[in-house]
């Protein structure tokens, strides 16, 4: 447990998470979030192209029950350590649905991902995913005030995951 | 036992965190398979190795020869219940 604490603490910075951002669409919100992962040099300058190439071919955008979100990523090779940088919009953007082409979802949360070893960080993933289907998770995140609070409701959701897994 | 390709379009994070639900799902309903993440880039080549492929990248036409059910709802929830009957019903061919 005590681990699994100190891991979050490393994935998610409270300077990782952005409520009220603005952006006219996905890139745009996308560069301002890689930014926050670059500042503590969790990603290389090569990062954001390498996601902003594969979300045109591979889109991250999911329609969820109610609030819909993005997770971007690219290859570990762009990445130096993992992390998860999240995004409130103000206003949606839209991302084009995942496994389409032609679909699209107005996402307003962004979790845009750092991922150097796939098989260690599919648990953090497997528990993003979960809090995705946990109901009132994205809702709440949607309505924090502000950046500090979306951390608590974050954090606290993230440690409420891996306490019902024990 | 049967194998399961779970493919997306880089293998870092919607196949593995799929596969890593399937597989926690099929736990749970005691059902036995041999379940992979794979890389989209790769399927041409691999696609026949696996009894069930479950596909989270884009509208793709071509048709691997294999059972296909959609990945997504593993990532969202939403729809997984059908997913995972028609799995269930393939594997128990």
């Amino acid at each position: 447990m005590e681990s699994s604490n100190n891991q979050l603490k490393l994935l998610i910075l409270p300077d990782f998470v952005e409520v009220g951002l603005e952006a006219t669409d996905k890139e745009s919100a996308i560069h301002s979030l890689a930014a926050l992962l670059f500042d503590k040099k969790y990603v290389k300058d090569t990062y954001i192209d390498a996601v902003l190439t594969r979300e045109k071919s591979f889109p991250t955008g999911l329609r969820t029950l109610d609030v819909h979100v993005a997770i971007p990523h690219c290859d570990v090779g762009h990445c130096n350590k993992p992390g998860i940088a999240v995004g409130v919009l103000s206003s949606p953007v839209e991302f084009t649905e995942m496994a389409t082409l032609d679909q699209f979802v107005d996402t307003k949360i962004i979790f845009l991902l750092a991922i150097t070893e796939p098989e260690q960080q599919v648990v953090w993933l497997a528990r993003l995913v979960n809090l995705f289907q946990t109901p009132g998770f994205l809702v709440s995140l949607s309505e924090a005030e502000n950046s500090e609070t979306g951390y608590q409701i974050l954090t606290e959701a993230f440690r409420k995951e891996v306490e019902s897994e024990n | 036992m049967k194998v399961i390709f779970v493919a997306c379009g880089s293998g870092v994070a919607s196949s593995e965190t799929a596969a890593y639900k399937l597989k926690k799902l099929l736990d749970e309903k005691k059902l036995k398979a041999d379940v992979k993440a794979v890389n989209f880039r790769s399927l041409k080549s691999i696609a026949s190795q696996c009894d069930i492929l479950v596909h989270i990248a884009p509208n793709d036409p071509t048709d691997y020869g294999v059972p296909t059910v959609n990945g997504v709802p593993f990532l969202t929830g939403i729809g997984l219940d059908p997913v995972m009957k028609e799995i269930e019903e393939l594997l128990e061919e």
